[in-house]
């Protein structure tokens, strides 16, 4: 079965930020000699998904490809946007500044 | 005033726009930076409660994108047309933006594990950063460059990512 664009690069981003906790943080592990903690390799799975990111853009550039067309759906309500994103702000002031 | 002329006026009021938040952000942030760059001391940033979160940065930030979105409604706008080279530009800027994105996340992971230096001093996150320019600019200025680059950040946000660029109409150029 073939899926849409967006399906397939959020299941890249899902392999990848996983395989960026785990490896990663065993990477982490033996060359600075600290335990990798859970935030210590949730930013490690993020830097993984950018870096997916940074290889796919790369060689599609390279390669004279066409940006990938995810095909975002387009009838999310502005509030529910609105809502979201004040929602994600609460959670960054409140955990992440402490 | 005609409908040329309208247009035209709305271009030049996009062009302002973007112009005048660009400069305002990056007037802040780089005097923030000399702030903390100069200050005599090493700062400690730990988090005291009594100084952040603040609720008015919070509120700023809300309106801003808010208000980000309604510029884009007022003065919507209207790009050239975009040319090959152009093109391959923006692909290029994406992909710098991931590359910086990765060693951004690697950094702060290393500073989430607080490594310590040769030097002796130890690496903190990017937030510690962050709270420390916001604690500086509050004690040099009063925080006002704190609440010009949150208010300009998330009015380009709003003006983005709450965008009705998609869904209206093409004008004829």
């Amino acid at each position: 079965m073939l899926r849409s664009p967006l399906v397939q690069l959020v299941i890249a981003l899902a392999i990848a930020f996983v395989i960026g906790a785990v490896a990663g943080g065993a990477v982490f592990e033996t060359l600075t000699h600290v335990v990798a903690s859970l935030f210590v390799r949730l930013s490690l799975g993020i830097a993984a998904c950018c870096f997916l990111g940074f290889l796919a853009t790369l060689v599609r550039l390279l390669r004279g490809l066409p940006p990938i067309d995810l095909a975002m759906p387009s009838a999310l309500s502005p509030l529910a946007a609105l809502v979201v994103t004040i929602a994600a702000a609460v959670l960054i002031a409140t955990t992440v500044f402490r | 005033m005609n409908i040329v002329g309208r247009h035209r006026a709305q271009a030049i009021g996009s062009h302002i726009f973007h112009i005048a938040i660009t400069v305002g952000i990056f007037a802040s942030g780089s005097t923030i930076a000399f702030l903390v760059w100069r200050a005599p001391t090493p700062p400690s940033c730990v988090y005291t409660i009594d100084r952040l979160p603040d609720p008015w940065l919070f509120v700023i930030g809300v309106v801003a994108f808010v208000i980000g979105h309604y510029v884009g409604v007022v003065l919507p706008d209207r790009p050239p047309k975009s040319t090959d080279a152009s093109v391959k530009a923006g692909r290029a800027a994406m992909v710098l933006v991931f590359f910086g994105a990765t060693l951004v996340w690697i950094f702060e992971a290393i500073g989430t594990a607080q490594i310590a230096l040769a030097s002796g001093a130890k690496l903190e996150p990017i937030t510690y950063y962050t709270r420390c320019a916001i604690y500086f600019d509050a004690d040099f200025t009063g925080g006002w460059f704190t609440r010009i680059a949150i208010f300009g950040i998330f009015l380009i946000a709003g003006h983005w990512f709450w965008s009705d660029a998609l869904t209206r109409p093409a004008v004829k150029r």
